[in-house]
C-alpha cells in the first residue's frame, strides 16, 4: 500500500519505525497502531498506485469462409478416419460330441 | 541501634499507607515520590504529624537508617527474606523494587525532560482545551475610547491515554541467592527501559503532535545550503522563536545528527581570541547560553527538533508508576510488573520546530504563516 502525508511536516511511528516526510510516498506492508490512527484521522492518505491504462486490443474480425476457399484442401488435409473394423464373427468351435470307442461297421 | 524508631511494627501505619495515599490511585490525584524521600519529608512521626522521620542524630531518615532500625544488613538480605518476614517488613519488599525501578526511570533522559508539567487525569480519555489569541497585542487607545477586544479561537481536542507495562518473573533461586544491592542494578535497568519507552513516546508526540489528522504536527524548516547544517541555521530559528515569544532552547536529534551538531565549532570550541569589538546584548537574548541536548531514535537523521520545554507539552497521568507482585507457587516464581498509564498532550504548536538539513530554506520549508512574528 502506498501512503503519503496529507499535510506538510514529518511523521514517525515508533512501533514500525516508519518515517514519512511531506511529499514522500512510501510502500508499507505492516501498519503500526499509530499509523493506523493517523490513517483513520486523515493525516496520512493512501496514494493509489498510478494505473496506466493498457491499450485496448481489438480482436481480429472473423474470417469469412467462402466457397472459393479451398475447403477441399482442408478436407484433404484431414486425415482419413480410421475405418471402423467390423467385428469379426467369432468362431465358436463346435465340440463334436463324438463318443470315443468302438464303431460298428455295417456291411451290406 | 535496632528498634530505636519502632518501625518493625509501625512501618505500615506510619510509612506504607500514608505513602500510598500520597501517591494517589487510578484517576485520583497524587504525586510521585520515592520511599526514601517520603520517609524523610512526609512520613508520620512520633507526634503523629506527617512531617517526616528523623534518625538518632536528628537528621532526616534515610534508607540506611531504616535498615539499621530493622536490624538488617541489606548486603546479606535477599528479596525473598523480606517477603517471607513477618510483621510489617513484608511491605518493604515491593517498595524497594519500586524504588529501584524509579531510580532507573529517573537516571537518564526521561519524558520529564520534555514536558512542562505532569497533570493528573481522572479518565483514560482526556478532553483538553486549546486557545488561540488572534490579535492579542494591546493597541493604542484614546481617552474614553472603547477598548478593542481580542479574538479568541478555542476548541477542544481528545487525547487517549495508553498503558505502558512490562512484567518480570524471578525464580526463587534468583531471589534467594541474590543480595538486594546486586538485584537493584537489574531492577534499575528495568526502570531505564520503561523510561526509554516513555521518552520515545514523548518525542514522537512532539514530532507528530497529538492529533490523528496531523493538524498539530511540528513545522519543518530547511537550511541555507541543503545538505549542510551550520550554526547559522539554528540562529535563524532562535531569532524567529524570540519574535513569536518562544524560547526554543532545547534540542533533540538522532545519533548521527548529534555527531554533526557536536562537531560544529560553535558548540565545540571557544570562538576566536579575545572578544569581539562590540558585545551585542540583545535584550531578548537570541542565543541561549546553554542548551539541553537530548538524543532520540525517533528523530530522522539530519533533523534537529528545537522546542520550548515550558510551553510545548504536558504529561497527562492516569496512573503513576505501579509495581505489583504475585507468587506462582507451583513454579516457585515471583512475578513483578511495572506499569504506568498516561499520555502526552501538546500545548502550543509554535513551541517547537524541526530544522531539516536535507531541505533548502524555501518553498514548503520556511516558517509557516502561523509562526509570523508578533514583536
Amino acid at each position: 500500500m502506498l501512503i503519503s502525508l496529507s499535510k506538510p511536516g514529518v511523521f514517525y511511528d515508533p512501533e514500525t519505525k516508519l518515517r514519512l516526510e511531506y511529499g514522500e510516498v512510501k510502500d508499507v506492508l505492516r501498519i503500526g497502531s499509530l499509523t493506523r490512527q493517523v490513517l483513520n484521522g486523515g493525516g496520512i492518505v493512501i496514494v493509489s498506485p498510478p494505473v496506466t491504462p493498457e491499450p485496448i486490443v481489438k480482436p481480429d474480425p472473423p474470417v469469412a469462409v467462402t466457397m472459393e476457399t479451398s475447403t477441399l484442401d482442408l478436407i484433404v488435409d484431414i486425415e482419413d478416419p480410421i475405418p471402423e473394423e467390423k467385428p469379426k464373427p467369432t468362431v465358436v468351435a463346435k465340440k463334436q460330441s463324438g463318443k470315443r470307442g468302438r464303431t460298428k461297421k455295417v456291411v451290406k | 541501634m535496632a528498634g530505636e524508631l519502632g518501625l518493625l511494627n509501625t512501618f505500615k501505619e506510619r510509612i506504607y499507607h500514608p505513602l500510598q495515599k500520597y501517591r494517589g490511585s487510578d484517576g485520583e490525584s497524587g504525586k510521585e515520590i520515592t520511599l526514601s524521600e517520603f520517609m524523610a519529608t512526609r512520613a508520620v512521626n512520633e507526634s503523629n504529624q506527617p512531617i517526616g522521620l528523623k534518625n538518632g542524630n536528628g537528621n532526616p531518615l534515610s534508607l540506611a537508617d531504616l535498615w539499621k532500625d530493622l536490624g538488617l544488613d541489606p548486603a546479606n538480605v535477599t528479596l525473598d527474606n523480606l517477603i517471607t518476614l513477618s510483621d510489617d517488613i513484608k511491605y518493604l519488599a515491593p517498595e524497594l523494587v519500586r524504588d529501584f525501578i524509579l531510580q532507573g526511570l529517573n537516571s537518564d533522559a526521561s519524558y520529564m525532560d520534555l514536558v512542562s508539567a505532569t497533570v493528573n487525569s481522572p479518565s483514560l480519555t482526556v478532553t483538553s482545551p486549546w486557545v488561540e489569541f488572534n490579535n492579542a497585542i494591546p493597541e493604542d487607545t484614546a481617552e474614553a475610547e472603547t477598548i478593542a477586544e481580542t479574538d479568541i479561537t478555542w476548541g477542544d481536542k481528545t487525547i487517549r491515554l495508553r498503558k505502558k507495562a512490562k512484567a518480570i518473573k524471578a525464580s526463587d533461586e534468583l531471589l534467594l541467592s541474590t543480595p538486594i544491592p546486586l538485584l537493584s542494578q537489574y531492577l534499575m535497568r528495568f526502570g531505564r527501559l520503561l523510561a526509554a519507552s516513555l521518552f520515545t513516546d514523548g518525542v514522537t508526540t512532539l514530532v507528530n503532535g497529538d492529533q490523528a489528522d496531523l493538524s498539530d504536527n511540528c513545522a519543518v524548516v530547511g537550511v541555507t545550503n541543503s545538505g549542510t547544517l551550520t550554526f547559522a541555521d539554528y540562529v535563524r530559528a532562535w531569532i524567529r522563536a524570540r519574535q513569536i515569544m518562544m524560547n526554543w532552547n532545547n534540542l533533540i536529534t538522532s545519533e548521527a545528527t548529534a555527531n554533526t551538531v557536536l562537531g560544529l565549532s560553535e558548540f565545540k570550541s571557544p570562538q576566536g581570541f579575545g572578544s569581539p569589538m562590540v558585545n551585542i546584548e540583545s535584550k531578548n537574548r537570541v542565543l541561549p547560553a546553554t542548551m539541553p541536548h537530548l538524543i532520540s531514535a525517533a528523530m530522522s537523521d539530519g533533523q534537529s527538533l528545537l522546542f520550548d520545554k515550558s510551553q510545548a507539552m504536558t504529561y497527562l497521568s492516569f496512573r503513576g508508576l505501579m509495581v505489583e507482585s504475585e507468587r506462582i507457587v507451583m513454579r516457585q516464581l515471583n512475578g513483578t510488573s511495572a506499569s504506568t498509564i498516561g499520555g502526552f498532550s501538546t500545548t502550543f504548536r509554535h513551541a517547537r520546530v524541526i530544522v531539516d538539513s536535507s531541505q533548502a530554506y524555501s518553498g514548503d520549508y520556511v516558517f509557516p504563516s502561523w509562526m509570523a512574528p508578533i514583536v
